[in-house]
C-alpha cells in the first residue's frame, strides 16, 4: 500500500473534452475522437506538442488519430473494445506517467455505434462455441445475462419493479437538467416507464443505455505539470482494480460482483485516505440501471441486499446525500463505456456543471462493476 | 410466450466443433453429457480446454443425471436475432455436480418458475440432427 500511496494526488486530469452526442452518419469514430481531442486541448491549456502519450480506446485507428493529430508520442496503447476498460486505462497512465514513460498523456474514446446501428446481441455478437456456452438455447446479448443477474438479485433481496425504476428515472431527471444530454428535453414519468416495452424481461427498455456516437478526451498529466494548467486540476487520489471471471460469460456469478468490486474499492479509499461519507458523487457505470444496486453494495456503501431501499427518497439525485451520475449516465445522456462518467467527475469538482452541480463537490468516484471492476477516486 | 418448438424460435443451430461435439452427439442419444477434470475431478461446462482450479488439460466427457436448481431466467421480447419467434424465455440452471448450464425451461406455468426450484434435464429433437438439452421443473 505505500507504494500505491506514493501514487496519490500525483497526477492529475488536466483537460477534458466531449463531443456532441448522437447519432452523426457523417463523421466516423475517429473525426469524433479530433473533435474531443481539440477540445480537451483547448479546456487544458496545454499545446499539442507537450503530449507525448496516447491511449485510443474503441476507435479502431490509432495510427490513423495519432497522425490526423500530428502527435509525436512515446507511450502508447489501443486497448479492447469492451466496457470495462476506461478505468484501467486512467490507473495505467498513472503509472505511466509516474514511471516517467510520458509526461502528458491524451486518452481518447470514440464510438461511432449509434450510426452503426451496433446490436449488443444475436448474430454480430457471436464470439464462437467455446465463448457462447449459452448461445443455442437462444441467451444472447449483454442485457441477457443483466436480466438473468437481475432476476436472481431480486429473488434473494425482494426488489420491487418500481425500485429499480428508480434508478433510470433519476437518471432521466438528470439528463433533463444537463442540455448535451441525448434525453436531455424528453421527461420520463412512471407511467412512462411502465408503457416501455421489454427487451429481456425483467428490463425495460428504460432500463438499458443508450446506444449513440460520441466521444471524450481526458488529458492526464504530473502535479509538478499541473500547474500551468488553464483549470483547476483534478487529482487522481485512490483507484483499485480487480478481475474476476467466471468461465460462463456471465462475468460476475453468483455475488452479483460484490467481492470483486469490494476489493477493488478497499484499495481505493486506503490508498486516498477518504471514507464513503467523504465521496461528494459518484458516477457508476450503468449500461443497464441493476449495475448501480451491484456497485453500490460491493462498493460498500450499504450492505448487500440493501441498495434497493438505499436509493429511496432522492438520496442519489442531485441535492440528495449520493448524487449519482449528474450528467444522466449511460442511460440518459450518451453511452461511451465509462468514459463519460470520468468526464463528469472533473466537470462537478471543477464547479462547471450548472444546473446539476452538485453543491461543494470536492471528491468524486468512479466505478464500474466489471468485469476489470475498477474504481478511481478523484479529488481536487 | 412461445414455447419450445420443432423450429426452437427459429434461432440459429449452436457451432458445433471437436471441442463440443460429444455434448451433442450425447444430446442426440439423450444423454447430458459434461466435462470431468481428470486432475481434480471437478465438473465443467462449456467445455474450456483446462481446469480453473487445477489447471489440468485432462478432462473426460461423463454422462451426468441431468438434476440441478434452476438459477435464473430470462424472456426475450426483442428478436436479435433475424427472424426469431419472440418472445422466449432463456434460463440457466446449476447442476449439482457444479456447472451452470444455458437452457430453456419446458411446460411451465410462470407461477411455477422461481430461482432455486429443483429441474431435471428432458431432451426436445429439434430437427433430425439436433438435439437440445432442456429442463422441466420437478414437481
Amino acid at each position: 500500500m505505500d507504494r500505491l500511496k506514493s501514487l496519490s494526488r500525483k497526477v492529475a486530469v488536466v483537460g477534458v473534452g466531449t463531443s456532441a452526442y448522437g447519432k452523426f452518419p457523417d463523421k466516423d469514430a475517429t473525426a469524433l475522437g479530433v473533435d474531443a481531442f481539440l477540445a480537451a486541448l483547448d479546456d487544458s491549456g496545454v499545446s499539442r506538442d507537450q503530449i507525448d502519450g496516447l491511449v485510443v480506446h474503441r476507435a479502431p485507428h490509432i495510427q490513423r488519430m495519432s497522425e490526423m493529430l500530428g502527435l509525436r508520442t512515446r507511450y502508447m496503447s489501443h486497448p479492447a473494445g469492451w466496457g470495462a476498460q476506461s478505468g484501467v486505462e486512467v490507473i495505467q497512465a498513472v503509472a505511466a506517467l509516474e514511471a516517467g514513460l510520458a509526461n502528458c498523456i491524451a486518452l481518447i474514446y470514440a464510438d461511432d455505434g449509434g450510426s452503426r446501428n451496433h446490436v449488443y446481441g444475436g448474430p454480430s455478437f457471436r464470439k464462437g462455441p467455446m465463448q457462447d456456452p449459452f448461445e443455442p438455447w437462444g441467451y444472447t446479448a449483454a442485457v441477457t445475462r443483466l436480466a438473468m443477474l437481475y432476476r436472481r438479485y431480486s429473488h434473494f433481496y425482494g426488489t420491487k419493479p418500481e425500485q429499480l425504476a428508480e434508478i433510470a428515472l433519476t437518471f432521466r431527471h438528470h439528463a433533463n437538467l444537463n442540455p448535451a444530454a441525448i434525453m436531455h428535453s424528453k421527461t420520463m414519468t412512471l407511467d412512462d416507464y411502465w408503457a416501455a416495452p421489454w427487451i429481456v424481461e425483467p428490463l425495460r427498455r428504460n432500463d438499458c443505455c443508450l446506444v449513440n456516437d460520441g466521444a471524450v478526451c481526458l488529458i492526464l498529466t504530473r502535479k509538478d505539470r499541473a500547474a500551468d494548467a488553464k483549470k483547476k486540476p483534478v487529482y487522481i487520489a485512490g483507484f483499485g482494480e480487480f478481475e474476476d471471471f467466471e468461465e460462463h460469460d456471465l462475468l460476475w456469478g453468483p455475488d452479483f460482483g460484490f467481492s470483486g468490486t469490494q476489493r477493488a474499492a478497499k484499495q481505493a479509499y486506503e490508498m486516498a485516505d477518504v471514507s464513503h461519507g467523504d465521496i461528494d458523487l459518484l458516477c457508476a457505470y450503468d449500461h443497464f440501471a441493476p449495475t448501480i444496486f451491484f456497485q453500490l453494495e460491493g462498493l460498500g456503501f450499504c450492505k448487500q441486499g440493501e441498495a434497493p431501499d438505499f436509493i429511496a427518497g432522492g438520496r442519489i439525485r442531485v441535492g440528495g446525500d449520493l448524487p449519482i451520475n449528474p450528467h444522466g449516465g449511460h442511460l440518459s445522456e450518451s453511452y461511451l463505456l465509462g468514459w463519460t462518467h470520468h468526464a463528469e467527475c472533473i466537470r462537478q469538482l471543477r464547479g462547471e456543471c450548472g444546473a446539476r452541480q452538485v453543491k461543494d463537490a470536492e471528491i468524486a468516484q468512479y466505478s464500474n462493476p466489471g468485469v476489470p471492476m475498477s474504481t478511481i477516486i478523484y479529488s481536487v | 410466450m412461445n414455447d419450445v418448438n420443432a423450429s426452437h424460435y427459429n434461432l440459429p443451430p449452436p457451432q458445433i466443433t471437436d471441442q463440443n461435439r460429444p455434448f451433442w452427439d450425447g444430446a442426440k442419444q439423450n444423454r447430458l453429457m459434461v466435462l470431468r477434470c481428470e486432475g481434480c475431478g471437478r465438473h465443467r461446462f462449456p467445455p474450456v480446454p483446462c481446469c480453473k482450479r487445477c489447471l489440468s488439460t485432462h478432462a473426460s466427457w461423463t454422462e451426468v443425471p441431468g438434476r440441478g436448481t434452476l438459477w435464473s431466467w430470462a424472456v426475450i421480447h426483442r428478436p436479435y436475432f433475424p427472424g426469431a419467434l419472440v418472445p422466449y424465455q432463456v434460463a440457466i440452471v446449476e447442476l449439482d455436480e457444479g456447472p451452470l448450464l444455458g437452457t430453456n425451461i419446458i411446460n411451465a406455468r410462470d407461477e411455477n418458475m422461481r430461482v432455486g426450484a429443483p429441474v431435471r434435464v428432458a431432451f426436445k429433437q429439434i430437427e433430425n440432427d439436433l438435439t437440445l438439452p432442456v429442463f422441466e421443473l420437478v414437481d
